[in-house]
């Protein structure tokens, strides 16, 4: 270095101003990777083979300084976030794909970032970890038509709830908001007064899946197919029930129903 | 969402302009020392690459560039000479730099930009000892910082976009960095390791060198010092009577009838004891590069430290070559009007031309009686001060004789020609005596706790040796505070001056003459301190840390106060005070009971109700929504309250 040897003190001075400056920026890029924490949304409902968005929000608590060029990389996938202001917070969405159902939990997360110069890069692992189910993929198939035809050589039943579909199961008065449809014009000439037809809602008639008497070979596949059908199925508001091994799910047609059964199925190990 | 409106930033466009900024100050930071033909090419380079850049996006191949750069380095080494090395290499460095924008630029050519242009600080820091180089580092600093951090954020995506507001914080945060980084480097600077001897020194170019008492002075030649401006020595010590400041320098013994020398002399005896009365006065000299090496300090001086340094008989001090470099030396005067010397080589001081006048003999003979050597003395020192001799810088009697021409015909003159005649005059009374060139007066500053000396008080007077007392001092020359600038009323442009020459004093004393023994005396003083731990305060220091500790609790109090006011006193409750005071001044005032609705309608002239109401519906649309009031609220609801 010519600052020792030539003793010019304004040599000096650029020595040590540039020795302070790697040294504060060593500093300041540490600083960057502290007070972070991360958040990761993960949709309720995960398919395999399917790419869906992970909604991940890092968070800077530092109460002075921005986060600067933060990368983080969860499962070797990096997201970028340019710039946090301090004490806020900033979402962005990462696609990705899982080609396998059953049980994930992410847990490499780590975030590395080259601020404030491109000399080095740091890296600090957030100790966090995020478990979810990846359902199976859905596969379409003929399996759907079988169970219809079974459903439709049943017939449908109608329900004592009251819906929009058949029967008339009563006859009230009108009130505000009722389709112009459901008006009885009969009973309204004779009484005088607007009179709605409460009609019977159809309750289709069950339709119960057991899972070892489905006849395809492949277990992935009878699998995707089982829970493309479930899910299609409830999505018509056709109640489905479900034998898998020693567990009997009763046929319904709720979001957790649906749920439940496809949890069962991502986590399905064969025989 | 108001992101949305905000203009999105190229990081690329602004990375260009801070590069282009940088370059253009590095120049300017170094353009006052190089060749203008450079500082020509510099410019036409720089800005043909800042055409290219922005009109048709066009950029000089690489290779092109790169031979280029070349040939200037091989032009460098042709033409290297060794006196001027430094100002060689700044200005094939520019030309290296000037090309360097003409081509097209990745994240490394930023970088070797940046490296270049702290190259160049560093010549300019070889080049000058200004204490603009200061400013143009802080500069270059900030600068640096800002632009590393905008090309990290390039190099990680060289189509980077962020929106105006969030670039502006970008930009502002990272200068956190070099904020931090200066007290840092003031830290750093003070601990750096120094050696004792440089080994490279040659590439320090001396300072120019002020013109100053030669070993020959010639009557007039002080004059020219006089002419000079400039400051060349500050001298850190108490406040004294102006009538002790006396800056000896030389001392001129051998006349010939027009100039004065100084002969040869002995080296005095090391640990002599100066024989003198009167109070020690501490100084911490700066001097200037001058072309002597005769070192000033307050008269009468017991001992100067400084490296090299010798003392002579004649209590003047030598260093073994002319200063070329500022000095910093420690030196203890005694200040009085006398110092005993024994053993007196009386011959010497006795010395007179040939061909002295008889006038003068005659002039001489009239005034003294030669009895009493200090009657003597005084009679011929009123002559000179009894109002027929005036002081004046022009038009000075050079001749073949300007003794008599000063004696008897101008009758004017400086310092020289009365210190001279007087001097002539008391040997042939038969007084030995000589001459002192020095130094007198200087402005002293308050802020900076120091004398300013500059060249036009440069001075000559003379020393009577007297039996029995020794040399003493006499200045025969009338009194002229004015021209010394003593007791003269300072006006702004002084001030300012005093202010720039305090930074420039501290610069020099802190940064430029910082070296290993001062490193050394910080470590030696910090070690002391580590020894005894228990600090002993006067009660005055005590009272100050008291104090300082007391004030600073009660800014961090009123800090939090005023953050609990702000946040209850919001903007809202601003504006709507203000809406009060403007209806106050029509005679309406806000009853505690009435609503703000309610408050309008009472008010009776139309205008200013229909004002009123304006501002009272949207204030309450805003108010009761519970929303908070954005920048265009406030604009607008400020505007309808002007028209109230």
């Amino acid at each position: 270095m010519s600052a020792i040897n030539t003793g010019n003190n304004l040599i000096y001075l650029i020595v040590a101003a540039l020795l302070s400056f790697m040294g504060i920026s060593g500093f300041f890029g540490k600083n960057n990777l502290s007070g972070i924490d991360i958040e990761i949304n993960i949709p309720q409902e995960i398919y395999a083979k399917r790419e869906f968005p992970l909604k991940i929000t890092l968070i800077n608590k530092k109460r002075i300084l921005p986060v600067f060029l933060m990368k983080v990389n969860i499962n070797g996938k990096d997201v970028f976030f340019p710039f946090i202001d301090p004490k806020s917070s900033e979402t962005r969405y990462l696609h990705v794909f899982f080609p396998k159902r059953g049980q994930y939990v992410i847990k490499d997360i780590y975030i590395y970032s080259v601020f404030p110069f491109n000399f080095f890069t740091r890296y600090r692992s957030l100790d966090k970890h995020f478990e979810f189910i990846v359902f199976p993929a859905l596969k379409e198939c003929s399996l759907i038509s079988l169970y219809e035809k079974d459903r439709r050589l049943k017939g449908d039943r109608s329900s004592d709830s009251v819906g929009y579909d058949t029967d008339i199961v009563s006859i009230r008065e009108y009130v505000y908001r009722d389709p112009l449809k459901y008006i009885n014009w009969k009973a309204t000439a004779k009484t005088g007064k607007l009179k709605t037809k409460e009609l019977s809602s159809l309750i289709y008639r069950p339709i119960f899946i057991d899972f070892n008497e489905v006849l395809i070979r492949d277990t992935e596949e009878k699998i995707s197919s089982i829970a493309y059908t479930i899910v299609k199925l409830i999505k018509s508001n056709m109640p489905v029930g479900m034998r898998i091994k020693d567990k009997v799910f009763l046929p319904d047609v709720s979001q957790t129903h649906r749920i439940n059964i496809l949890k069962e199925l991502a986590l399905y190990e064969g025989n | 969402m108001k992101a949305i409106d905000l203009k999105v930033i190229k990081i690329i466009h602004v990375l260009k302009f801070l590069t282009y900024v940088v370059g253009f100050i590095s120049f300017l930071s170094i353009a006052k020392y190089i060749n203008p033909l450079f500082s020509g090419a510099f410019l036409f380079i720089f800005l043909v690459s800042l055409y290219f850049e922005y009109k048709n996006r066009f950029y000089v191949d690489r290779w092109i560039v790169n031979i280029f750069s070349l040939l200037v380095v091989g032009f460098t080494i042709y033409r290297i000479k060794t006196d001027e090395l430094v100002i060689q290499l700044v200005e094939a460095l520019l030309f290296i730099f000037a090309v360097k924008f003409l081509e097209e630029k990745k994240t490394r050519d930023y970088m070797q930009i940046y490296t270049l242009s702290i190259f160049l600080l560093a010549g300019l820091g070889l080049m000058s000892l200004d204490v603009t180089f200061s400013i143009y580092l802080i500069i270059t600093v900030m600068m640096l910082s800002t632009s590393f951090v905008l090309l990290t954020f390039y190099s990680q995506d060289p189509d980077m976009e962020l929106n105006q507001k969030i670039l502006l914080k970008v930009l502002l945060k990272s200068l956190y960095i070099p904020c931090a980084a200066i007290p840092l480097t003031v830290v750093m600077f003070i601990i750096l390791p120094r050696t004792q001897y440089p080994i490279f020194d040659f590439l320090n170019r001396p300072d120019k060198a002020k013109t100053g008492f030669t070993e020959r002075v010639r009557l007039g030649a002080i004059a020219n010092i006089q002419e000079d401006a400039s400051i060349i020595m500050r001298v850190h010590m108490d406040r004294i009577n102006d009538e002790a400041l006396y800056w000896r320098g030389i001392v001129l013994d051998y006349f010939d009838g027009t100039s004065w020398k100084s002969s040869k002399k002995q080296y005095a005896i090391q640990n002599k004891p100066l024989i003198a009365q009167g109070s020690a006065v501490k100084q911490v000299i700066y001097l200037e590069p001058y072309e002597n090496r005769y070192i000033f300090a307050l008269d009468k001086p017991a001992f100067i430290t400084l490296k090299g340094i010798k003392s002579l008989q004649d209590l003047t001090y030598v260093m073994p070559s002319s200063i070329e470099k500022r000095l910093r030396y420690e030196a203890v005067s005694i200040i009085s009007d006398v110092f005993f010397e024994k053993d007196l080589d009386k011959a010497t001081y006795l010395q007179l031309p040939e061909g002295i006048s008889d006038e003068i003999k005659k002039l001489t003979k009239s005034l003294t009686r030669g009895d009493d050597t200090l009657k003597d003395i005084y009679a011929v020192y009123n002559f000179f001060n009894n109002g027929s001799f005036r002081y004046s810088l022009k038009n000075l009697p050079i001749s073949k004789s300007p003794i008599d021409d000063f004696l008897f015909k101008a009758r004017y003159g400086n310092c020289e020609y009365f210190a001279s005649a007087f001097a002539v005059m008391l040997r042939l009374a038969g007084i030995p005596s000589r001459l002192v060139g020095g130094y007198r007066g200087g402005y002293y500053n308050d802020m900076g706790k120091y004398y300013l000396v500059p060249q036009k008080n440069a001075h000559v007077w003379v020393e009577a040796f007297v039996e029995d007392k020794g040399w003493m001092r006499f200045d025969p020359t009338p009194a002229y505070y004015e021209t010394f600038g003593l007791g003269k009323k300072r006006d702004i442009m002084m001030q300012i001056r005093l202010i720039m020459d305090t930074i420039n004093f501290y610069w020099n004393a802190f940064v430029i003459n910082y070296n290993l023994d001062r490193q050394l005396s910080i470590v030696f003083a910090i070690t002391k301190n580590i020894k005894r731990p228990q600090l002993k305060f006067n009660t005055k220091t005590l009272w100050f840390m008291k104090l300082v500790m007391f004030s600073i609790c009660i800014v961090f109090f009123a800090f939090f106060i005023l953050k609990i006011i702000l946040k209850t006193k919001n903007r809202e409750m601003y504006l709507l005070l203000q809406f009060y005071k403007r209806l106050n001044k029509y005679g309406y005032t806000k009853k505690p009971s009435q609503g703000l609705e309610e408050f309008v309608c009472s008010i009776k002239e139309d205008n200013i109700r229909t004002k009123a109401w304006e501002f009272v519906r949207h204030f309450e649309g805003i108010y009761y929504m519970d929303k908070r009031l954005d920048k265009l609220d406030i604009k607008r609801l400020k505007e309808v309250l002007r028209k109230i």
